[in-house]
């Protein structure tokens, strides 16, 4: 067995990666290491990376994630605070190369040179399950609503054409692959369509280097990936994390390859529709038909990393307005640019904007988009 | 002897994707395609499938347990059923059934099922709505296969997979029914849910269908989605390319060749590819492909009048 561990040791070290405020760039460094691999789920993963600041409020989910890892696990934080729930997790300065200690941490736990982590919760339901009969699915109160603590499916109109489909409230965030960090939202779907959306927590704040070539590729990369481009979107990383800064050239090649994976193509030419002057408030650019789309954004994005590539001022090309003007245009909130769209496409819109037009879309208010409390359709 | 032939297919065909599939992500994440680049990618499904089987198999909250441990099962088992229908030469083959084409589709129908099951039975949303996505996409997908497969079978004029392979003697489908081997390839994609066709276990679900799977369920799932391509590689290798048919070499030679270069292009066309969100996928299924493969049966019909 433990000649088989050192074999299977030296597989890419399978990681959870858990981006807190501020770590966007050492992480996505770290991402085009071909000595580790980003897991989807926690549940594939062996260790738990941590990086960055955390919202006090976010530690229980920081907990829940820790927990989801199967034995033999571990947690590996970088750069972060001593104040974190994970008691036996490594710790390294932001400014060392986490490399060899990730290594070193999968070897030792696959040849058990070092114990798994414990569980930092009781593994036992929060809440007893009360339900009768052979599975549990008869007895009092389980006709919707949210029986002893669980969101149950239950029949309701749908938004696109009238049919009654079973509706289930679910809470998405604060971490999640190619998701804002921060960002938790409590959906109400039906299928995989958004019926309701309410935005718990905003995304954390963007930091200084929002505009750079970086943080614009890397925002391109995060809609290859939504995209299932994985490969595609590891180059685009690369691309933005490369010691020589991308060139004009690099961008422009980058442009004409989204078109050959037919990046365009699948994304509906109105899908993230934004009216003209939502559009100038928010500083996003128009097409021709007078109104914003992902297709623009990604587009405009391509765009401002060409300008500041090529040294024209290093400065997106059309400037954020940042509710300065006069009379403000109103801003939509995040929620209802979400209502009626699929899972898909609502990840797509919500990846189509940057950190700082998102907080803008997700700060103003905890709004339900239907206006009614998310309690009244038997939410959580 | 044919059916330790067929086992050790399926398993080092599932290798050889999964070595592919590293390649194709050397290639174009834009890593350097080394020799030792190779060679590692040559041991990183087997380090894996290692690392994976001494992970935890971990569980929810109430799940169906038994479903969720018979998906990956049914999915392999409906993989080498797929496989059994192959003939290797013109007196092999493991299961050589009269309306064999039949089987297949029958196959494919039931790997719609598998999905949703193993979607539904881990008790999460996630997997839940992969499977709800699957069954969208999977059904139209696997129309366009009925349409191909029955175009296919007429020159033949049989339902047999061994006497299609033999009407392709003088002429080899793919060039007899152009339209055809594209529009399998889709379903290929699709019956694997790989690239454009990943609406079960996909990036924006966190894995999806998966996202629940650890340890040996995991590694059994993804060991099963492997096979299931290998599969799948075959019959059109036999439907559209003549399988063992060719000069110089023996039969089984040369349907392991086919077969390996139609696993180059789907792993190639399930990395090249954007997914579109399911209702535009949806769209361009019943509006695009599925008239298109009827002309072709309609054209293919045609040419087997007398």
């Amino acid at each position: 067995m433990s000649s088989l561990a050192r074999f299977a040791a030296q597989a890419p070290v399978p990681l959870y990666a858990v981006v807190g405020d501020g770590s966007f760039d050492p992480v996505a460094r770290l991402g085009v290491c071909e000595d580790v691999r980003f897991e989807l789920s926690p549940r594939h993963a062996s260790i738990l990376l941590v990086c960055g600041a955390f919202r006090v409020a976010d530690q229980m989910a920081l907990k829940q994630l820790h927990d989801q890892l199967p034995h033999p696990r571990a947690t590996f934080c970088w750069g972060c605070d001593s104040n974190l729930p994970m008691q036996h997790a490594e710790h390294l300065p932001i400014c060392e190369d986490p490399l060899p200690g990730l290594r070193a941490l999968y070897r030792a736990l696959l040849t058990g040179e070092r114990s798994s982590d414990a569980g930092l919760l009781p593994d036992q339901p929060p809440q007893p399950w009360e339900g009768r009969g052979d599975h549990g699915q008869g007895g009092e109160g389980m006709m919707g609503g949210a029986p002893y603590g669980r969101p149950m499916a239950m029949p309701d109109d749908d938004l696109r054409d009238g049919l009654q489909l079973d509706a289930c409230t679910i809470r998405m965030g604060p971490y999640f692959p190619c998701w804002p960090p921060g960002l938790v939202l409590e959906l109400t779907l039906q299928g995989d369509v958004v019926q309701q959306a309410q935005v718990l927590d905003a995304p954390y704040p963007p930091t200084e280097d929002a505009f750079s070539v970086t943080r614009r590729l890397g925002e391109v990369a995060r809609l290859l990936f939504l995209l299932q481009l994985v490969p595609q979107a590891e180059s685009v990383w690369r691309l933005a994390c490369k010691k020589n800064p991308a060139t004009p050239a690099d961008v422009a090649a980058l442009r004409r390859r989204l078109r050959r994976w037919g990046v365009f193509a699948a994304i509906a030419p109105t899908l993230g529709h934004l009216d003209a002057g939502t559009a100038e408030e928010m500083g996003l650019r128009c097409n021709g038909d007078g109104f914003s789309s992902i297709r623009t954004r990604l587009w405009q994005w391509l765009d401002e990393a060409e300008a500041t590539a090529s040294g024209s001022g290093g400065k997106p090309v059309l400037e954020h307005s940042q509710g300065a003007a006069a009379s403000p245009h109103p801003i939509p909130h995040l929620a209802d640019l979400l209502v009626g769209l699929e899972w898909h496409e609502a990840r797509l819109v919500i990846a189509s904007f940057d950190a700082m037009n998102l907080q803008r879309l997700a700060s103003t208010g905890r709004v339900d988009s239907r206006q009614a409390p998310a309690s009244e359709k038997g939410a959580d | 002897m044919e059916l330790v032939t067929l086992l050790a297919t399926l398993v080092l065909g599932a290798w050889w994707v999964a070595v592919l599939d590293e390649l194709a992500l050397c290639c174009m994440a834009g890593r350097a395609l080394t020799g030792r680049a190779v060679s590692r990618s040559a041991l990183l499904p087997l380090r894996r499938t290692v690392a994976i089987w001494l992970q935890q198999t971990t569980r929810t909250e109430a799940p169906d347990w038994l479903n969720w441990r018979l998906a990956p099962a049914l999915y392999l088992g409906l993989a080498a059923a797929g496989l059994a229908l192959v003939p290797l030469s013109p007196g092999r083959v493991v299961a050589d059934f009269e309306a064999g084409i039949v089987l297949w589709g029958a196959i494919e129908a039931l790997t719609v099922v598998v999905v949703f099951l193993h979607g539904w039975s881990s008790n999460s949303q996630l997997p839940l709505m992969g499977g709800y996505r699957y069954v969208a996409i999977g059904l139209p997908a696997m129309l366009l296969s009925m349409f191909v497969l029955i175009a296919a079978a007429l020159p033949a004029e049989s339902l047999n997979v061994r006497a299609i392979v033999e009407s392709q003697r003088d002429l080899w489908n793919v060039l007899r029914q152009p339209l055809g081997l594209p529009l399998f390839l889709l379903l290929g994609l699709s019956l694997t849910f790989r690239g454009p066709f990943d609406y079960a276990d996909s990036t924006d679900l966190a894995a999806g269908g998966s996202a629940e799977d650890a340890g040996i369920v995991r590694l059994a799932w993804q060991t099963a989605r492997l096979a299931m391509l290998v599969s799948f590689a075959a019959m059109a290798s036999s439907v559209f390319l003549g399988g063992y048919l060719g000069p110089w070499l023996p039969g089984p030679a040369w349907l392991f060749l086919k077969t390996a270069a139609i696993l180059m292009v789907l792993v190639a066309l399930g990395h090249l590819l954007a997914r579109p969100p399911s209702a535009r996928m949806l769209t361009l299924l019943w509006v695009g492909l599925l008239p298109l493969s009827f002309i072709g049966l309609v054209s293919a019909g045609l040419e087997a009048l007398p």
